[in-house]
């Protein structure tokens, strides 16, 4: 019996994990297809790209340069045979692979993105637990308060307010470029106090939860100390759905990179797709909206398994 | 803040002004003391960039900031002289052979950033390549530029003999251009095209070392460079396309310099101690083309009227705090001295003679669409809302519809935004680069000017007379007739803008070339760290 509840165990997750690679293939293939139309609906490359309109007989040679005067089918089958063999194409606009651009954008984008987590992580722990803890003190209250903050105010007005303060008022910190560290704290800051609010609130909302458990007035009774209550008992039982939150976050992360990056004027991947929006590079475009699709799947993919590793009702529900 | 190359102690307004203090009080003390180092890295703000850097397909206003850096032409205009005068750089010399041949010797020894020396294959294959344009890329070039060149050929290992189709007054003009400069053939033949683009090599004083398209472009002083040394060891051109955050990086040391703030950005650091205004209004005016081909806009008193009801200096006060300059005619004042018909003003505000000519064409209230882009230009879109109240306050049924990009179908559109700057010290300097036959809009039929006869007959005297009288006198009939009869725009006004830098760097904007381009060669620029 209990062989074959640990192969009903497996197949079950093999199942589960089925379903959600099927759920996932269909989510980038939309992608690819909605890039594909989108950018094209969008509009020419050629009406954005060149100062002076272009003749009838120049945008015939550029649009057949980049296999754009073929019919849609055909670009549409080109381009997903091309992806297929791991090509995605030539920037119109620079005229190189679009892979080599984004390689060269990505490592400030990393930098900033592994740095807001982290700060977020080292914001919103302590003061969710101060928040859960202490929720009737005064303290409490400006944990809430700066939770309340960060979530209400808008990226690009937050990036405002912090350069103003810190780089024009003190002087402290530089306001533009990626030179250094310090370069990216602004940005971090930025992006990182949103995010931050919301693992605030799940924090102690949280603990809040466990902290009603039985579990944990028996290790009060046990004469366990309040503090060694909290750390030991309540917040392991509370991280899980924190956690989870932290990586669904980096679709929130992404879509502030594209503001954040342009008004700290570092050059990230943020920057490369703003740029290619404005110019209707296809295959610029096309790239960043199935690299998002795929990053965004992926992290879903991530909770969804643990999730499913860790509670049977959701991996047998599917 | 140590991981800045040139970083200066991070100071507050009130700590700069102290440091100052006792930084100039020290220097009286002590003479010696008054030494400073001078600027090794400039850090310089622009508005925008561009994506690739080819000295022939770079045509725009953001390439024209630093093709001057790193590129040179065969002849080099005098940037600090009210009046053009023409200089040898690459060529040492220059004979007219025949009124349509001109040969050039060329400078010996001249080192280019690949390695390789100059000679007469690598300037040909340049100007060929904007003389005979087969890449799309170089069109651009040769329709503003040299559409009356020929050919390039190689008469020597150091002579080039340029012919033109016609005799051509504006030689000098046209190859002192940036848009007319020299790369390597070698380079060239072996990257490919695409990427020169990103690769460039001139013979200027600064090579370029990092190019980020859109972003970043890094020069370095050429040390093989073959006439004075750079003045910086280093540029960096970084992007930052919002003003304020451009003020800001300026005022919190973050950059040297910053281009393109329109007046209300820089009264804001205006009189500040640490900080350095230069401002200009520049030879360039911002108009919308009217579209000539459309039937509404058939009858040119319909076309005059719309002209007469804009209150241009309305417009340059309250959008520009009076900076602007109101258009008065398509010509300037100051730069370009000889262009400027002191006594002409067509475009006077006359909203009364605006609505007897609407009455006369018998307009019949049918809708006038005046299409913009909102970002085009500074204050495009205040621009127009105002031109729109100005149209119906003398009874034009007028709407407001935006364009998105340049390529739109020019038959459903009835005006496109545009600038028409002075791209060489010339009468023709912004006619010739925007009005004539191989222009986009003769081209798409925004303009027609084979309806007009007389049009043809002075521009042709103005283009290709060697009689600088006649070219003169025709100058003044053209306009004349463009303002009166053929009425192909609307100009509303010169723009204003300021260069800002920190205190101790002395520059100043440059004559006889095109606006936008900053020169910073040997005796152009003096900074202090």
């Amino acid at each position: 019996m209990a062989g074959a509840g640990a192969g009903s165990h497996v197949g079950g997750l093999a199942g589960f994990l089925g379903r959600r690679l099927f759920r996932a293939a269909i989510t980038v293939t939309a992608a690819l297809v909605l890039a594909f139309a989108g950018a094209r609906i969008s509009g020419n490359p050629f009406d954005y790209l060149y100062d002076d309109a272009l003749s009838v007989e120049q945008r015939a040679e550029l649009a057949a340069e980049f296999g754009l005067d073929r019919p849609l089918a055909v670009q549409f089958a080109a381009y997903v045979g091309e992806i297929a063999r791991g090509n995605f194409g030539r920037s119109i606009a620079e005229r190189r692979p679009v892979v080599e651009m984004y390689a060269e954008a990505v490592g400030p984008t990393l930098v900033l993105g592994a740095a807001t987590v982290a700060v977020t992580l080292l914001l919103g722990l302590p003061l969710g637990i101060v928040a859960a803890v202490r929720r009737r003190s005064v303290l409490g209250a400006m944990a809430m308060t700066v939770a309340f903050v960060g979530y209400a105010v808008p990226h690009f007005v937050l990036a405002i307010v912090l350069i103003l303060v810190f780089s024009l008022g003190l002087g402290l910190l530089p306001s533009i470029g990626q030179d250094g560290p310090l370069h990216y704290v602004l940005p971090t800051l930025t992006l990182a106090l949103g995010l931050a609010a919301a693992v605030v609130r799940f924090t102690r909302a949280e603990l809040l939860a466990a902290m009603e458990q039985d579990h944990i007035r028996t290790a009060l009774a046990k004469g366990v100390s309040p503090a060694g209550v909290v750390v030991r008992h309540a917040l392991p039982a509370a991280m899980l759905p924190v956690v989870t939150i932290v990586g669904l976050q980096v679709n929130g992360l992404i879509n502030g990179s594209l503001i954040v990056e342009t008004v700290f004027a570092l050059r990230g991947v943020g920057q490369l797709f703003v740029g290619a929006v404005q110019t209707r590079d296809y295959p610029v475009l096309q790239f960043g909206v199935i690299a998002y699709a795929l990053v965004v799947v992926a992290v879903n993919l991530m909770v969804d398994v643990c999730y499913g590793l860790l509670d049977p009702r959701i991996r047998r529900g599917g | 803040m140590s991981d800045r190359p040139n970083a200066l102690p991070a100071l507050t307004r009130r700590g700069f002004g102290a440091a100052a203090a006792a930084t100039l009080a020290t220097a009286a003390a002590s003479p010696a003391l008054a030494q400073v180092a001078p600027l090794r890295e400039l850090k310089v703000g622009v508005q925008s960039h561009v994506r690739g850097l080819d000295m022939q397909s770079q045509t725009s206003n953001a390439a024209a900031q630093f093709l001057d850096t790193f590129v040179d032409t065969l002849i080099e205009v005098e940037t600090r002289t009210d009046e053009a005068k023409y200089t040898p750089m690459l060529a040492t010399s220059w004979e007219r052979l025949s009124p349509t041949v001109t040969e050039f010797r060329l400078r010996d020894g001249v080192r280019m950033h690949d390695g390789t020396i100059m000679d007469a294959h690598d300037v040909a294959f340049s100007l060929n390549r904007v003389f005979q344009p087969t890449d799309a890329r170089f069109r651009g070039a040769q329709g503003r530029y040299f559409y009356n060149f020929e050919r390039a050929e190689v008469t020597g290992p150091m002579t080039v003999r340029l012919v033109t189709r016609k005799p051509e007054p504006l030689l000098e003009a046209l190859l002192s251009c940036r848009n007319a400069g020299i790369t390597s053939k070698e380079h060239v033949e072996a990257v490919g095209a695409d990427r020169a683009e990103l690769q460039p090599v001139g013979s200027g004083p600064y090579r370029v070392t990092s190019f980020n398209p859109n972003n970043e472009l890094v020069v370095e002083r050429f040390a093989d460079h073959w006439g004075p040394q750079a003045p910086l060891e280093r540029i960096r051109f970084i992007r930052i396309a919002e003003m304020a955050p451009r003020v800001t990086a300026l005022l919190n040391r973050d950059i040297d310099f910053a281009v393109s703030l329109p007046p209300d950005q820089a009264d804001l650091i205006r009189g500040r101690r640490d900080v350095r205004l230069v401002e200009t209004t520049w030879p360039m005016f911002f108009i919308y083309v009217l579209n000539m081909s459309h039937p509404r806009l058939e009858d040119v008193r319909v076309r005059r009227a719309l002209n007469l009801a804009i209150d241009r200096k309305a417009l340059a006060d309250a959008l520009w705090g009076g900076k602007a300059l109101p258009a008065r005619g398509h010509y300037f004042q100051g730069f370009g001295e000889q262009s400027y018909l002191a006594d002409l003003d067509f475009l006077k505000f006359d909203p009364a003679e605006a609505r007897r000519l609407l009455k006369e064409a018998n307009y019949d209230g049918s809708e006038m669409m005046l299409n913009f882009q909102p970002t085009y230009y500074t204050y495009g879109d205040q621009a127009a809302q105002a031109v729109l109240d100005m149209w119906k306050d003398v009874g034009i049924n007028a709407r407001l519809q935006i364009i998105d990009g340049f390529g739109q179908d020019p038959s459903k559109l009835m005006t496109r935004d545009w600038s028409n700057p002075l791209y060489y010290p010339d009468l023709l300097g912004a006619f010739d680069t925007h009005w004539s036959d191989s222009s986009w809009v003769t081209r798409d039929k925004y303009f027609l000017p084979q309806k007009f006869p007389e049009w043809g007959r002075l521009y042709e005297i103005v283009r290709f007379s060697p009689d600088p009288e006649a070219r003169r006198d025709a100058y003044r009939k053209l306009v004349v007739h463009a303002e009166t009869e053929v009425v192909p725009w609307i100009l509303l006004y010169q723009p204003h803008e300021a260069f800002a830098m920190r205190a101790g760097i002395e520059w100043a904007i440059p004559k006889n070339v095109r606006p936008y381009q900053l020169t910073f060669r040997a005796g152009q620029i003096r900074a202090t760290a």
